[in-house]
């Protein structure tokens, strides 16, 4: 049992250790803009960007594909 | 004269109004107590006593025996023999029991309804009256987030990214992770959870013509082994919170799939 509020979607997240650590690495990074700094992750062996971005509704990320 | 028989007879009757403000205040992560001493409290709770008692036996058309009352809060018993027989007494004793106890029921009954209500309501973010949870908890909630923090609700997100400036022997260090627990003492924040926490100097040095110096940016951000990190929050000199939602990408699909998808 937790005292934080972790949503089911971030469950999952958390579940995958290395989704996670790279989301984890791209929000600690002095930019937010994570693509810049090259912060990929693959699934399925697909390459994908976290994408960060800072607007009214808070922090949002998502996975973009990578061509 | 007999003393403890009248501070227990009063306290049954002071009884009530405490059971409905514990029921009322019971929970995880508690705002502090009223900062008020015993004897205010005793006669806060008395003034709310006799206002519950007059309203009970305005209901109650039974007749009340208030000279036994009066020569037991008294602790007086001199007279107590010629007041009353045994049988009586008995009879007296067990409908003073019986109405005591069906009012601390109803009391605790009241006090979960009303706290069921502030929370259905979201009155308890918005009034400090009726404010049910510690200061910590609001803002690990999402209710301290400027462009929501008049309406009373919490902002929605998937989980809380935290940023935590840290005292440490080799200097000031920047901790991140996520949130994944907190503990608190009363109003107090005792220590925080973080998962996939890594660390960051606060400020690096450098140097130039002048010598060494530090500057405002803080290093790269470390990767810490480990599956949970606790921090003290006696060693924590701020706490940056970000509130991360998860898009499309993710939120559209179960959480199965998910799991599939990540594996």
């Amino acid at each position: 049992m937790t005292n934080a509020r972790i949503s089911k979607t971030a469950q999952a997240v958390l579940r995958n250790k290395a989704l996670a650590s790279a989301i984890s690495l791209a929000l600690s990074t002095n930019e937010y803009d994570a693509a810049k700094n090259g912060i990929t992750v693959k699934i399925n062996g697909k390459e994908y960007i976290i994408d960060i971005v800072r607007s009214s509704k808070g922090t949002e990320i998502k996975l973009i594909a990578k061509e | 004269m007999n003393i403890a028989l009248s501070a227990v007879v009063i306290f049954i009757l002071l009884l009530a109004p405490i059971a409905f403000y514990l029921a009322f205040a019971f929970g995880r992560f508690p705002k502090a107590g009223p900062k008020i001493g015993l004897l205010e409290g005793l006669m806060l709770s008395a003034i709310f006593s006799v206002i519950l008692h007059t309203t009970a036996i305005s209901l109650d058309h039974l007749e009340i025996r208030f000279d036994i009352i009066a020569l037991l809060i008294g602790g007086d018993l001199k007279t107590f023999a010629t007041a009353v027989t045994n049988n009586d007494f008995k009879m007296q004793l067990q409908d003073f029991v019986c109405y005591n106890a069906i009012l601390i029921i109803i009391a605790i009954v009241a006090g979960r309804v009303l706290r069921w209500l502030v929370c259905q309501f979201g009155w308890h973010s918005r009034s400090e009256l009726v404010r049910l949870y510690n200061q910590w908890w609001y803002l690990f909630q999402g209710y301290k987030v400027e462009r929501d923090i008049n309406t009373g609700a919490p902002v929605l997100f998937d989980m809380v990214y935290i940023d935590v400036l840290v005292n440490t022997n080799a200097g000031t260090m920047i901790y991140s992770g996520y949130l994944i627990d907190f503990v608190c003492k009363g109003e107090d924040l005792d220590r925080i959870y973080l998962s996939e926490a890594s660390k960051r100097e606060f400020k690096i040095a450098a140097m130039n013509e002048k010598g060494n110096y530090l500057t405002n940016k803080p290093s790269e951000a470390l990767p810490i082994d480990g599956d949970t990190m606790s921090i003290p929050y006696n060693s924590i000199i701020n706490i940056n919170l970000h509130f991360v939602t998860f898009q499309t990408d993710f939120a559209n699909d179960s959480e199965d799939s998910i799991i599939e998808k990540t594996a």
